[in-house]
């Protein structure tokens, strides 16, 4: 099961907002400001409470974190009364929420369609921008205990990573990348007093003193090895790219691929044309993948989306054009100074 | 081989050396030359690689490519991508003369290698730009190649080429191409 759509009117950054996903990977590409993170949010919020049961507007609240976890605060911001709707579809399975820009508690939201949301469970996993398991130790008990200004997709990434191999043999596409991402990054993850170690022939090593790139991969390596990385499962994450040495964005890329192949749906948000182009060079005739570019109407400055399966009909596109935009003025240059003499 | 069935393409500071017979020059060819007048424009060299069964056709170009480049007025990237656009839109026209051989079809045939008179299949015809980049600039290439492919990707798979390819001198060496610097 996977989510097929996002409809969003008057939530945050967005007026309104349709958005059909594939099945397969779905990439964001889009200037600062422009929801990437907020579709994502938005989505993983409804895959993880058809997990625990919880109630949408208030997994919105843990997730985005507004001031004074006053919901209304998530509605698109204008000086009258207004109202916002979230709808997101798995097939033809809707869940609803809305809520005014005057609600500051999650209870005055109105949520249809939660029974049925909830009779199919979907895993999920968010892996933010923030790499989170080198601060792990502690962390799970002080968020639970205390009030801390923390939004919950970083308590949610470290239940996930903590999580106890599944039972059973590991099957051979697991295998297979687990096997790959040990390679790559050297080593298998441990976790000793919730302390994440990277084990290899030296030892093992803490993850503070660990390249942020290697913490980034181990993450995923025990995402895949407990299975909260499995068939049918929901893997965000936002800006891969981040901290990770560029000669490893191929590996992670074809990994995600994998991942893809093994009906797992994967939802990117990326500022980084190495990652858009590997994606493009590596995909095969059969893998599923949608690029979404979303961007500000010149006329309206509202956000709107533009999807498509070929990376090059991508447009606009935010990364290409600033390399473009890098190539014109590198021309411009040269031949100010081949003028010169 | 007999020097005389080599032919040696000296152009934008790169020598290209293909086998006479399989190769061919558009603007060598008289009829090309009575419509080149006309603004039907053409790449460099062409030739039949037999060891990969392909068309094989390049431009070479150095810095007179920004020779009517007004950098107060255009964007080089977008200059770049209309020039070379237009050559690989003409010269698939030519080609598309060639095979259904309308009359002035057949008389660029006359110069063009036997193997390319009729549509070898998908993927038969390989269209390369190779472009004098300094180092400083490499890296930005693709991007621009991403551009020229996206203007054009709907023309070229007309003619079952998937992408048009866009290089600097160091890839075509890679890329086995028989090309060689020249100063």
């Amino acid at each position: 099961m996977t989510i097929t759509k996002i409809m969003l009117e008057r939530f945050t950054a967005f007026e309104k907002l349709e958005l059909d996903l594939s099945s397969g990977i779905n990439v964001f590409v889009g200037a600062n400001g422009t929801g990437k993170t907020h579709l994502m949010k938005v989505a993983y919020a409804a895959c993880d409470i058809s997990k625990t049961k919880g109630d949408m507007a208030e997994k919105l609240v843990r997730v985005f974190l507004p001031s004074g976890k006053a919901i209304g605060r998530l509605v698109k911001r204008r000086e009258t009364s207004s109202r916002c709707a979230v709808e997101v579809f798995k097939d033809n399975i809707k869940l609803r929420v809305s809520f005014s820009n005057h609600a500051t508690v999650t209870n005055s939201a109105t949520i249809t369609g939660a029974k049925s949301w909830g009779e199919q469970e979907i895993e999920s996993v968010y892996i933010p921008v923030k790499e989170m398991l080198s601060n792990a130790p502690g962390f799970r008990s002080l968020y639970s205990q205390r009030d801390i200004h923390f939004e919950e997709i970083y308590a949610d990434i470290l239940d996930r990573a903590y999580r106890p191999a599944l039972r059973g043999p590991v099957d051979s596409d697991r295998k297979r990348l687990l096997i790959n991402l040990q390679k790559t990054m050297a080593g298998k993850v441990t976790i000793k007093d919730e302390e994440f170690f990277l084990r290899n022939k030296q030892g093992n090593l803490e993850f503070t003193l660990l390249a942020e790139g290697i913490r980034k991969l181990g993450l995923l390596w025990l995402l895949i090895q407990n299975g909260s990385l499995y068939k049918g499962s929901v893997l965000f994450w936002d800006e891969p790219e981040t901290n990770l040495n560029p000669k490893l964005f191929g590996p992670l890329i074809e990994i995600l691929l994998e991942l893809q192949r093994m009906d797992i749906q994967v939802f990117l948000a990326t500022h980084d044309y190495v990652i858009l182009k590997e994606l493009d060079l590596r995909k095969k005739e059969q893998d599923v993948v949608s690029f979404h570019s979303l961007y500000r109407d010149a006329k309206t400055d509202q956000i709107q989306s533009h999807t498509t399966d070929e990376y090059l009909q991508l447009h606009p596109n935010a990364i290409q054009d600033t390399f473009l935009d890098l190539f014109d003025r590198d021309v411009k240059r040269d031949l100010e100074l081949s003028a010169n003499g | 081989m007999d020097e005389k069935e080599i032919r040696h393409l000296t152009e934008s500071g790169f020598e290209i050396t293909v086998p006479t017979e399989n190769s061919f020059r558009f603007s060598e060819n008289s009829a090309y030359q009575r419509l080149s007048g006309l603004g039907l424009k053409e790449m460099d060299i062409g030739w039949w690689d037999t060891a990969n069964n392909k068309l094989i056709l390049i431009e070479l170009k150095g810095i007179e490519i920004w020779q009517g480049f007004d950098k107060a007025k255009d964007s080089a990237h977008k200059y770049l991508v209309e020039a070379l656009n237009g050559k690989v839109t003409d010269v698939l026209l030519m080609l598309a003369a060639v095979w259904v051989k309308t009359g002035i079809g057949k008389e660029i045939g006359t110069d063009l290698p036997n193997h390319t008179h009729q549509y070898r299949g998908d993927g038969s015809i390989k269209l390369i730009f190779l472009i004098d980049t300094p180092p400083s600039r490499q890296s930005l290439l693709l991007p621009v190649k991403d551009a020229i492919n996206k203007a054009i990707a709907g023309r070229v798979r007309l003619f079952g080429i998937n992408h048009v390819t866009l290089i600097n001198f160091d890839v075509a060496r890679k890329m086995g191409l028989p090309v060689e610097r020249r100063a």
